[in-house]
């Protein structure tokens, strides 16, 4: 049997730093408040 | 005056993101568009050049400052699919094809054949404060 090593690359595994993300609740009921004016009737689509 | 949010209004949103997306993806440059986010870069508009349709969520839960937060799992070992510079990740629906959260990491040059590891990351919605 063959002693010889594989020659064959292991891909190479890039590992990212991802930024959390930190939402203002205040923008999600800025949202909420133009879709009700959008609708006009009170409701929210 | 105190403000106030019950952990069940952000709740809410956050489930949302766990319930309904299904394609986290590695782009070159910003996603803005569904496209931007789905498609592989060299293809029409795209920007993709990893990706993985399998993104799973921890959560909601106390986020670290306040507030809530959701946890999108370690995606381990994905194909780099095309060449080029990882600077955002993108969280897409495929159902209704609509691009619903980016981030940005820090710049990296992906090499084609080879693989992307996107550690676990968290979204927190702050608790409300006076404006």
């Amino acid at each position: 049997m063959s002693d010889k090593k594989s020659t064959q690359k292991k891909p190479f595994n890039h590992v990212l730093e991802v930024q959390k993300g930190r939402i203002d609740i205040r923008e999600i009921f800025k949202r909420i408040d133009e879709r009700i004016k959008e609708k006009k009737d009170g409701t929210i689509s | 005056m105190g403000l106030l949010v019950d952990n069940t209004v952000l709740d809410a949103a956050l489930q949302y993101l766990e319930d309904n997306v299904d394609w986290i993806s590695v782009c070159e440059g910003a996603p803005t568009t569904y496209e931007h986010a789905h498609s592989n870069k060299g293809v029409g508009a795209g920007k993709v050049l990893a990706h993985s349709v399998t993104p799973t969520f921890t959560g909601p839960a106390d986020g670290d400052t306040n507030g809530r937060k959701t946890t999108i799992d370690e995606e381990a070992n994905i194909t780099v699919d095309v060449s080029g510079d990882a600077d955002h990740v993108a969280l897409c629906k495929t159902g209704d094809t609509t691009l619903k959260y980016v981030t940005t990491c820090t710049q990296q040059a992906l090499t084609q054949g080879n693989t992307v590891t996107i550690p676990a990351w968290d979204i927190e919605i702050a608790d409300p404060t006076a404006a």
